[in-house]
């Protein structure tokens, strides 16, 4: 039951998206002039709107549009001439790299803090959790990453003015590599393909360069988490299920695993879920404060060409990612809460 | 579960209850200086010559002084165009309060009604309002302001109004929307069988009345914890647009188009040009925050990772 | 504080006070809880809700509330003091020694585990796993509560049960521990009449075949009457009178005990009135009578002097300026 609610939701949500997707795309009228340029004769323009089916019934269009869709095809970049599609299957791997090890620094101290908070309100690591939430909530993502570039810049020792200024003692890691070849693309994860190649050196780069966007967005990102996770745990640890637990003997490791995390942990992992599927999109500053060739600097670089094939693109990318997240969320509930399972 | 001696628990006790109240105090205190600076913007010039405070024309180049490191002529120094960042950083935020507050006002009573109404009908009204809410929160808030530019860019519909400004409204209130309407949808959900309410209905009050006169006062507080939060977080996403170069184009002064000059600049090691715009946002977001102690509650996930 | 190890008592509580630190200032449920419990005997504890029962038994096994503490007397299990216990002693103490069966038979039972997972493991954390295999253990441990189809009841979840299979499955796992000591609270109320005698019926029938105590606390006199062979009465965190069962429901000398026997007739099943005056929030501690504003025999005492302690022999007390019974 729960399930098949599930699944029309899904659908539904998914035809809203490409219906929005679709409006955008004739109201600025891009594939015309996508396909023309400016500057032609009223003739032409009738012509190839004939040609492309622009003249059609309003739902026909919007068929095509779907068929198009399915089939892979989000439109041909007008600057690069390049299928968007192909495009984007470059540019999301960047960008779903940076999102997964955002999420892998937010375990690190989201998480973490988070189940500690909960444990232990007023204590000192629950007041480092929201002292970082608060400051995580407050500090705009984009800024945060220029003033990490400027302190890598500035903050190691600076060699004395008859050497210097030798600024770049650590060069800020911009962009997957710098201007080192990439591995060969097996997953597109930089750093998993170059430990497939068997190259080191280049992983330890890859991962070099991830760091600090990942930190950045994690520090952004990750305050509903610890929120989250304080609040799921606290109401775990006050249930009457838990002190049921003591009273039978079982110790506090136990009941702190077998009960207390476990019942925090489907809002949690709910959370951690959405949030991929949010900076999937939702990383756009942080990857052009990085040079980072994500779908979000490319959605920003189409922005600026007005290319707005690729940004529609990205935006139906982004979102349908996210629609489909939500729905693998339900299904871990479901295979994780066996309330949800009648 | 374990034992805990009382008076460490007191001590526990007073920091939770003064701890706070002291910090929000100075939260709050600082919002009304924020406040007061964006009431002043404008008039920052004139009110520069009666006090000794280095102001200019927030406006006007001196190219004699480009990329110019704070001093005591320019608190915070100047950008590439030697305009004074103190003056421009104070002149900012109005618009970036006033922005702000438009599309939250816009997009949160709208959502305000469409929650109350959608309590109010239940049923596929209910329904058509969650899926509404789905969608649009489905698209992730930075993206969804890059397609309304896109789709909004090419029409000229907003007459006089400066239409980088006007897309920003819309954004925002297209954000708040479904806040607002979620909010207020699961505070009214339990009282459309109130006694009171059906006692509106057998007295013949409309449909909008009962929305009007019973729902919306009861959603009030509700209301207003989240009227503070959302305006901090669309301070971000408008300073987020601008950084890149969507919304308030420069010269004009704001907060992101600010930072967007300074960050090539930063490599350079002319930090002031970001970093003061930058600090104003932040202490903004923090002051506005401070209103509400259900800080938790704020924009599903990636917050304001704007 | 007379009754020493040497007379062979389980548990006892002495002067037990409890504090609880909460957003609105200090809370004080227990103000001084005498009590006794002997080897295999049930005693049944009645007063009227936010009497200080539930504390009472999170008290016995040291389980406070977050901001909650035991700030005086002593509980003491056979001659070990419970309140020197390390860690380690609480937890063999919890379960093997007494365990506890909750007021909501749903809410006590963990929404995420089987109610196989749940008896095994407090099967398992409490004996050691000789040549009994904890699966068929549970099962037993079903059949004996009268579950006519105890693999089906093994694979489901809290949620999947009703209230009265649900309670049945926490005396299961209280029983599952093996203590000598069950503390029951209110393990009826939330359940229909017929089910309330049934599930009441199990209960004392199998702590009886295992020769375990009972300590039974209920708000309802008439549950309490079935059970215990001693009763105890409530009020503002005091157990204001305590003595065998005939005593107590025939000649009780604490107004308060009679102004309950008066609101229920034990012979019918109509819904108990309730006694004029409302319980004591317990923000404050008392030194003096707690009950005496609702008091039908008070006197000038009562508001000058603490509580007397009457000794009535035979294991009665009775904590009253007016005395043992005088009419
Ligand atoms: N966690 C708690 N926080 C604050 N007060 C509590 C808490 N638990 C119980 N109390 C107070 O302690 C008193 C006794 O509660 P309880 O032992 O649950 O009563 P009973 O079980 O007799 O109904 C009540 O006044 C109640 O309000
Ligand atoms: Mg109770």
């Amino acid at each position: 039951m729960f399930l098949a609610n599930r699944v029309v939701i899904l659908a539904v949500v998914l035809l809203a998206v490409v219906m929005i997707g679709f409006t955008i795309t004739r109201s600025t009228g891009t594939p015309l002039y996508a396909s023309l340029g400016m500057a032609v004769s009223e003739a032409i323009i009738e012509q190839r709107a004939e040609e492309m089916g622009l003249n059609e019934p309003i739902v026909v269009q919007f068929w095509t549009y779907v068929v198009h869709l399915l089939q892979g095809d989000l439109g041909v970049s007008r600057i690069s001439r390049i299928p968007v599609a192909e495009d984007i299957a470059l540019k999301l791997p960047a960008t779903a790299e940076m999102v997964f090890f955002t999420l892998m620094v937010s375990f690190i101290w989201a998480i973490p803090l988070g189940v500690r908070a909960g444990l232990r309100p007023g204590g000192r690591l629950a007041k480092l959790g929201e002292g970082m939430a608060q400051f995580g909530v407050s500090v705009p993502a984009f800024w945060l990453g220029l003033l990490f570039i400027f302190l890598l810049y500035f903050l190691p020792p600076r060699i004395p003015e008859p050497l210097g200024p030798l600024p770049a003692l650590f060069p800020p890691p911009l962009a997957r590599l710098g201007s080192v070849t990439p591995p060969e693309m097996v997953t597109g994860f930089y750093t998993v393909d170059a430990l497939i190649a068997g190259d080191f050196r280049l992983a330890w780069q890859a991962l070099w360069h991830l760091i600090l966007p990942a930190v950045t967005l994690s520090l952004t990102s990750g305050p509903p988490l610890f929120r989250v996770t304080r609040t799921a745990v606290s109401e775990a640890l006050a249930s009457p299920f838990v002190e049921a637990a003591y009273s039978y003997g079982l110790g506090r490791r136990t009941v702190l695993i077998r009960d207390v995390l476990r019942n925090a942990s489907p809002p949690v992992l709910n959370l951690t879920a959405m949030t991929f599927g949010y900076l999937i999109g939702g990383g756009v500053l942080v990857e052009v404060v990085f040079s980072w060739p994500g779908i979000g600097s490319y959605a920003v670089w189409g922005m600026d060409n007005s290319d707005y094939d690729v940004v529609l693109a990205v935006v139906i990318i982004a979102a349908v990612i996210y629609v489909i997240l939500y729905f693998i969320v339900d299904l871990i509930q479901f295979a994780m809460d066996p309330r949800l399972r009648d | 579960m374990t034992t805990i001696s009382p008076q460490r628990e007191r001590r526990v006790l007073a920091r939770t209850l003064v701890g706070p109240t002291a910090g929000i105090t100075i939260r709050r205190s600082l919002f009304f200086f924020m406040l007061f600076l964006a009431v002043i913007g404008p008039w920052i010039e004139t009110i520069g010559q009666w006090i000794p405070i280095p102001v200019y024309d927030p406006l006007r180049p001196d190219p004699f002084n480009p990329v110019s490191p704070p001093s005591a002529e320019h608190w915070f120094g100047t950008d590439t165009l030697g305009l004074d960042i103190f003056t421009r950083v104070i002149v900012a935020t109005r618009v970036d309060f006033t922005l702000a507050l438009i599309g939250v006002m816009l997009g949160g009573g709208l959502g305000c009604l469409a929650g109350a109404w959608s309590a109010y009908r239940r049923g596929w009204v209910d329904m058509i309002a969650l899926r509404i809410v789905e969608v649009v929160q489905s698209f992730p808030v930075l993206l969804l302001g890059l397609a309304l530019f896109a789709a909004l860019g090419p029409l000229d519909i907003f007459g006089p109004v400066d239409h980088g400004m006007a897309v920003l409204v819309i954004a925002i209130a297209m954000v708040n929307f479904p806040l607002y309407l979620r909010q207020v949808r699961s505070v009214l959900l339990p009282l459309t069988e109130a006694e009171f309410v059906q006692a509106a209905k057998c007295a013949g009050l409309g449909a909008w009345g009962i929305v009007w006169n019973h729902f919306i006062p009861n959603a009030r507080g509700q209301i207003l914890a989240l009227f503070p939060l959302t305006c901090a977080y669309a301070i971000q996403i408008i300073a987020g647009l601008s950084f890149i170069g969507l919304g308030i184009e420069p010269p004009n002064p704001e907060w992101g188009s600010m930072i967007k000059t300074g960050a090539t600049l930063i490599v350079q090691g002319h930090w002031w040009v970001s970093v003061f715009p930058g600090a104003f946002i932040v202490l903004s977001v923090y002051s506005l925050t401070g209103f509400s102690a259900r800080s938790e509650t704020l924009v599903g996930p990636g917050g304001t990772s704007a | 504080m007379n009754s020493g190890p040497a007379n062979g008592a389980l548990l006892t509580l002495s002067g037990v006070e409890v504090a609880i630190n909460t957003r609105s200032g200090p809370v004080h449920p227990l103000q001084g809880v005498d009590l006794q419990v002997f080897p295999g005997e049930t005693v049944g504890l009645v007063g009227e809700s936010g009497s200080g029962k539930s504390m009472t038994l999170r008290s016995i096994l040291r389980l406070m509330p977050p901001g909650g503490a035991i700030t005086g007397g002593t509980v003491k299990w056979r001659d070990r003091s419970v309140l020197d216990l390390d860690s380690d002693e609480l937890q063999t103490y919890r379960g093997a020694e007494v365990a506890m069966i909750y007021q909501n038979p749903v809410t006590a039972l963990d929404p995420m585990l089987s109610v196989e997972r749940q008896i095994v493991d407090a099967f398992k954390a409490n004996r050691e796993v000789s040549d009994v295999v904890p699966e068929e253990f549970a099962r037993d441990a079903l059949r004996d509560l009268e579950f006519g189809n105890p693999d089906a009841i093994l694979n489901r979840y809290p949620h999947q049960l009703s209230g009265g299979m649900a309670q049945r499955v926490n005396i299961a796992l209280a029983l599952a521990c093996g203590p000598s000591l069950i503390l029951a609270d209110e393990p009826t109320t939330g359940l229909d009449m017929t089910t309330q005698v049934r599930v009441l019926d199990l209960l004392e029938r199998q702590v009886s075949a295992r020769n375990a105590a009972l300590l039974f606390i209920s708000h309802d006199l008439r549950a309490v009457s079935r059970v215990a062979r001693n009763i105890g009465i409530m009020y503002a965190g005091r157990v204001v009178e305590i003595g065998p069962r005939e005593r107590i429901l025939t000649e009780p000398s604490h107004p308060y005990a009679k102004a309950l026997l008066e609101c229920v007739d034990l012979r019918t099943d109509e819904r108990p009135r309730s006694i004029p005056g409302l319980v004591p929030r317990m923000t404050e501690e008392y030194d003096l009578c707690a009950f005496r504003d609702r008091c039908t025999s008070r006197m000038a005492v009562c508001d000058e002097e603490p509580l007397p302690l009457h000794e009535l022999g035979g294991r009665r007390r009775l904590l009253c300026h007016l005395g043992p019974n005088n009419g």
